[in-house]
């Protein structure tokens, strides 16, 4: 009998990089780990094309943690993770940005909202001024807001990927979009959409409108982008905008109830926009819908009771909605004892962050890219594994 | 036309031969499927049964591919085994979740075999599974323990690893 033969107990390349593709991505400090391993695992994980591999063997990407902003305009925002260990999400300039509208796509969407002394000790980055930021790179673009803008509190903003057929999964440092919509100077009755193209490093005002006649307050909650459209929440919630990339067309949606607490915009599972809002201890989900004549109507389309979900001491009534993560499907929750995601389909609630007067909650999906997080010294050593 | 399923047998590198239902084994392993397709014209005028060597894979572990195999390839066992429901607990996604979960919790070696004769025979579904499974091992291990459980050498400088762990200290 011929004596036993046995594979090498080493991992080859090709297996492992089969291995590494299958290190779950919710936890982006095990990729990192892996790097540590050895250089042929630091080359694996940082190779582009197994990062492509990665994103679509997984799918949807996960969800990191979301940054905040403070009912106060003149306090920081923050980043509250969702994962065990959390790359240090500190952009340039921080000390200066106020207001974090968006994160989409890879990229986070920041604005000043600095006084006019802060404006000129920080080289003129002040209240019109938006960073565009790589969180992993670190690397940011500096976008100045039109001019014709009133308030920065009259106003809200989207950050998405320009490329044409994108599936947005490793589409960080192409060209860009910042949609920003706000009210006119002189007149709050009239608002207007401006898009920034990084490619032609400039705005055009795509949209003018006067709607309903009456001041358009835009609220601070993030919008949401379904399809072709952009919607954000204006007059204390009582009004969604709407704003259509492709047609250059603003309008105005009515609501379906005035909650007290300004509802958060959500693009449900079957891509209809809905919102959820909170009325005494209760969670209500409202979704659009299309009758036979083509009207567009809100159906209420369930009904969560907080006091539930939420561990026993948490004062439910109080409870603050203050964002939603799509694709994830998990809501941010504020309350007396802290903030808590909500996870939807199973109804998982986790305590993330501390108490704070959370204003809004702009969630950060995205998978941890270490080809961009890494140094000179590590992309060195990966032209060089040897 | 009822004929006799036909069967062929798998010698292991250690020279132990097993048998399996070739309709079976040509559904799961494509490997396998190319040798027996390799073989047909010799065999079409022979009553003669086959004899297959997997030169690279241990008795040990092919008779653990062969148990996998015949559970998830032979439609037979498949549906209607009234042993099958010990696997299928409430919940699972599939009725052979919980045999799967079962036959990857082996030690370190057998589960770096299964991937290597997975692969060599060219068996995605197992293939899935056992690098997932080894991708679960990673977790709540320490660097140390990764290298030692999977035999890797660490190729970094002292000064290299204190660099990268400097750099991603949040990950530690």
């Amino acid at each position: 009998m011929a004596p036993p033969q046995r594979w090498p107990p080493e991992l080859n390349e090709d297996i492992t990089v089969e291995i590494l593709l299958r290190i779950p991505p919710d936890e982006p400090a095990h990729l990192i780990r892996a790097s540590v391993v050895c250089k042929l695992w630091l080359h694996v994980v940082s190779d582009p094309a197994f990062l492509s591999r990665y994103s679509a063997f997984h799918r949807g990407a996960p969800l990191l943690g979301f940054f905040y902003n403070l009912d106060s305009a003149w306090f920081f925002p923050g980043f509250v993770p969702t994962t065990a260990a959390s790359p240090p999400p500190q952009p340039g300039h921080s000390d200066w940005v106020r207001w974090v509208p968006d994160c989409r796509h890879g990229r986070v969407l920041l604005k000043g909202i600095g006084s006019l002394c802060k404006c000129i000790l920080m080289r003129g980055i002040g209240s019109r001024t938006f960073l565009v930021w790589d969180p992993f790179s670190n690397h940011w673009e500096e976008v100045e807001a039109p001019s014709s803008l009133s308030t920065t509190f009259q106003s809200n903003a989207v950050v998405l990927c320009a490329l044409p057929g994108c599936d947005h999964s490793s589409c960080r440092g192409g060209p860009f979009h910042v949609v920003f919509v706000g009210a006119d100077k002189f007149d709050y009755t009239i608002v207007h959409a401006h898009v920034y193209s990084s490619e032609s490093r400039s705005w055009c005002t795509t949209a003018s409108a006067q709607l309903d006649g009456t001041r358009n307050f835009f609220d601070k909650k993030r919008a949401v982008l379904i399809r072709d459209g952009i919607y954000c929440t204006v007059n204390d919630g009582a009004r969604i905008l709407k704003y259509d990339l492709v047609e250059h067309h603003l309008s105005l949606i009515g609501m379906p109830y005035l909650y007290k607490n300004v509802p958060v915009l959500m693009q449900n599972e079957d891509g209809s926009l809905g919102i959820a809002g909170v009325l005494d201890s209760r969670l209500y989900l409202w979704s659009t819908v299309v009758n036979l004549e083509g009207v567009t109507g809100w159906v209420q389309r369930r009904v969560i009771e907080l006091k539930e979900i939420l561990p026993v001491d948490v004062i439910s009534d109080q409870a603050n909605l203050i964002g939603f993560a799509e694709g994830v499907e998990v809501f941010f929750i504020s309350t007396n004892v802290g903030a808590f995601t909500f996870e939807l389909k199973s109804r998982r609630v986790t305590k993330v962050g501390k108490p704070r007067d959370y204003h809004c909650a702009t969630p950060f999906i995205s998978f941890f890219r270490p080809d961009r997080a890494c140094s000179k010294w590590t992309k060195s050593s990966l032209a060089h594994p040897n | 036309m009822a004929s006799e399923k036909k069967v062929v047998f798998l010698r292991s590198s250690d020279g132990e031969a097993f048998e399996v239902s070739e309709e079976v084994i040509s559904a799961a392993s494509v490997t396998i499927k190319g040798m027996i397709d390799e073989e047909s014209p010799s065999r079409a005028d022979t009553a003669a049964t086959t004899t297959l060597a997997i030169p690279n894979v241990t008795a040990a572990t092919l008779s653990r591919v062969l148990h996998y195999v015949n559970k998830h390839f032979d439609a037979a066992a498949v549906v209607g085994r009234p042993d099958d429901y010990i696997f299928c607990a409430p919940g699972d996604e599939h009725p052979l979740a919980r045999f799967d979960d079962d036959f990857v919790d082996v030690d370190n070696d057998t589960l770096i075999d299964l991937v290597h004769a997975a692969e060599y025979l060219h068996i995605k579904k197992l293939f899935d599974l056992t690098c997932k499974a080894v991708a679960d091992k990673l977790k709540g291990r320490t660097i140390d323990q990764i290298r030692e459980t999977f035999g890797i050498v660490n190729d970094y400088t002292v000064e290299e690893e204190v660099e990268v762990y400097r750099e991603n200290s949040w990950a530690f």
